[in-house]
């Protein structure tokens, strides 16, 4: 779905659910230097698509979690910018459907650097000067080009030049190769291979020389000063490996984080994950300034937690300690199918973040009611529980994230999916959450996931909900029965049931 | 739990009319110093029920709020820092919530109250 949707990029449509008024009132005063509210004022108010007072950059990402690269980046260029959408350039017909390259227009170097350093699959931010299906086309721009940068070659700034090819690691002679071939441009230096102030790159991407090695982009030759390099320290700095308290559903650091970015959490944000578990989400969002809320139905994972090699407890709030973050405003131990939120709570979370039991991992569990029971004593008594499709779980997330989420705010979560079961039709709906972004996530050949941004559009509206759920009839959803699927034995033998945390906890 | 988070939360027994807001039981309660951020202050303000922050700030011996507040108290850095006291640095380690309607007890342990309902209430 997201393919189609880049391959008729449109400008006119671009942006329609990200209308600036959405921006929370004071989101020039949230995260917000004098430079950003420069960013801020140059493009706030810009129709779809209009490019004036913007230079072109391009985007180079890094070669994975292909379907999310660029959801992240619009949502972190309207989080960074606090403009009401990115103008992003269609691309040539000619180009493959995963290239990593894309034009994207931008107020300054600065705003390029503020995306790069938030995001997590954006690498490289290029000034291109030339680009060409082949050298003599290259040099034929450069040679254009060379009079207007000038300035670049000769003001004595220490620099580099960095040759590589997207299929494969380029022999040094042909790196040497190529910087001769450039060498007609003038470049002053001095050269500094270590710490230089400029950086250039001549990227190349080819014909691959074997059959089976996909080509991931059309060949070209590009050229151009590098404005910005991807921050992804946040992946070692958080890394699970090294983490205190984790399970084995927490999620890895790096998805964490593109969630986080998707949701557009962001510095005084309130943030709450229904699903919490082992609350690598809500430390993502914490380690981004926000203020962090969690729930769970598995009192050992949310509140026990375990004991280390030397006895000492490790739980929720270690790994916030051992990351020096702020704890959340609140863990709870509750049910999704029934939140404990006072009636009138509306409009007061930024984003949920979330990834809900999906019963390929982990079955999802809800309170068992039976309005007969005889309870002799509730300080003592355990509470029943029974199966939570995700159907269900669905709905409720929605519904729950509907009525709590300001108006703009968003909604991020996976929903599990495998060919021949996912259908598109299987994405939760709700009547004021409009889809931002569908990124699917292979996981193994029989089975991804998807991670689905719905935005908040307009006010909850109790009875309008209630009649579409009524509409929709009992809940379900094609990604119930998904265990069946990924369990299914090549014998016909039995599938075994799915897990509950329980066994591995 | 912090204030802000009792300040969400309601007893959601079914046959329940008006839960909110819990009632008390405080055994243990900590000060954690949070970062003080008037931005998250300033926004989460007109989302909060007022008097019942201020009777359970005192209930966790946080006083310092004054009995009214509305929007222009946010102009004052003084409101601000009670506010912020009040709402993200009072913690309830152990305790209980405790329903205003019907006096079930929700235990709070670890600083996690146990919201998570019997078979007969819900």
């Amino acid at each position: 779905m997201r393919m189609q949707s880049l391959a008729t990029l449109e400008a006119t449509n671009r942006g329609s659910h990200l209308r600036p008024d959405f921006q929370r009132e004071h989101s020039n005063g949230a995260d917000t230097s004098t430079e950003e509210s420069q960013l801020l004022s140059s493009t706030s108010g810009r129709g779809a698509g209009d490019t004036s007072g913007l230079k072109r950059y391009l985007v180079v990402f890094i070669h994975r979690h292909m379907e999310f690269r660029l959801p992240e980046l619009e949502a972190v260029a309207v989080l960074v910018l606090g403009c009401g959408n990115l103008v992003v350039e269609p691309r040539r017909s000619t180009d493959r459907p995963w290239s990593p390259f894309w034009y994207v227009w931008l107020p300054s170097d600065d705003a390029a650097r503020a995306i790069a350093a938030r995001t997590l699959l954006v690498r490289i931010i290029l000034e291109v000067w030339a680009e060409g299906a082949d050298w003599p086309e290259l040099e034929a721009g450069l040679e254009r080009a060379r009079g207007e940068k000038r300035r670049w070659l000769e003001d004595g700034r220490s620099m580099r030049i960095v040759v590589e090819s997207l299929l494969r690691s380029m022999p040094l002679a042909e790196q040497v190769e190529w910087i001769e071939r450039l060498g007609f441009m003038g470049f002053q230096g001095p050269f500094s291979l270590s710490s230089p102030e400029v950086t250039y790159r001549l990227i190349v991407t080819e014909r691959a020389q074997a059959d089976n090695v996909p080509e991931v982009a059309e060949p070209r030759v590009y050229f151009g000063r590098q404005v910005a390099a991807s921050n992804r320290r946040v992946i070692s700095n958080y890394a699970l490996a090294q983490r205190a308290y984790i399970g084995p559903t927490s999620m890895n650091t790096e998805v964490a984080f593109i969630m986080c970015n998707l949701a557009q959490v962001r510095r005084s944000s309130l943030v709450y994950d229904p699903f919490v578990g082992t609350g690598s989400l809500l430390l993502a969002a914490a380690s981004m300034g926000a203020v962090t809320l969690g729930a769970d139905i598995d009192v050992r994972v949310v509140r026990d937690g375990k004991r280390g090699d030397e006895g000492q407890v490790l739980d929720n709030w270690s790994n916030f300690r051992m990351y020096d973050l702020p704890t959340p405003a609140g863990l709870l131990r509750a049910d999704a199918h029934r939140p404990p939120f006072r009636d009138d709570l509306c409009e007061v979370v930024d984003a949920v973040v979330t990834d809900p039991p999906y019963g390929v991992r982990a079955g999802g569990r809800k309170g068992r009611s039976r309005p007969q029971a005889d309870v002799v004593d509730r300080a003592t008594h355990i509470a029943a529980l029974e199966p939570y499709s995700f159907g269900e779980c669905a709905r409720d997330l929605l519904d729950t994230s509907a009525r709590l989420l300001r108006t703009g705010g968003h909604l991020a979560f996976f929903m599990p999916a495998a060919t021949g079961v996912y259908d598109e039709r299987d994405v939760p709906a709700h009547p004021v959450l409009a889809v931002v972004a569908n990124c699917e996530q292979v996981l193994s050949s029989r089975y991804s996931r998807r991670l689905i941004t719905l935005q908040k559009v307009r006010a909850y509206d109790a009875a309008e909900a209630a009649a579409f759920h009524k509409s929709q009839g009992p809940p379900s959803s094609g990604c119930d029965g998904i265990h069946l699927h990924v369990f299914a034995q090549a014998d016909g033998a039995p599938i075994p049931k799915p897990k509950y945390r329980s066994k591995q906890f | 739990m912090k204030l802000l988070t009792h300040n969400m939360l309601a007893c959601h027994i079914k046959s329940v009319k008006n839960g909110f807001p819990f009632k008390i039981e405080a055994v243990r309660v900590e000060e954690i110093e949070a970062d003080f951020d008037p931005d998250f202050l300033r926004h989460i303000f007109p989302r909060i029920e007022y008097h019942a922050l201020r009777e359970a700030a005192e209930t966790l011996g946080a006083g310092g709020l004054p009995e009214q507040a509305d929007e222009a108290s946010l102009e004052d850095e003084d409101f601000l820092r009670a506010f912020h006291h009040a709402l993200l640095e009072v913690v309830l380690e152990e305790g209980a919530l405790i329903c205003p309607e019907t006096g079930r007890r929700f235990p709070v342990a670890k600083g996690i109250p146990n919201l998570l309902l019997h078979e007969d209430e819900c």
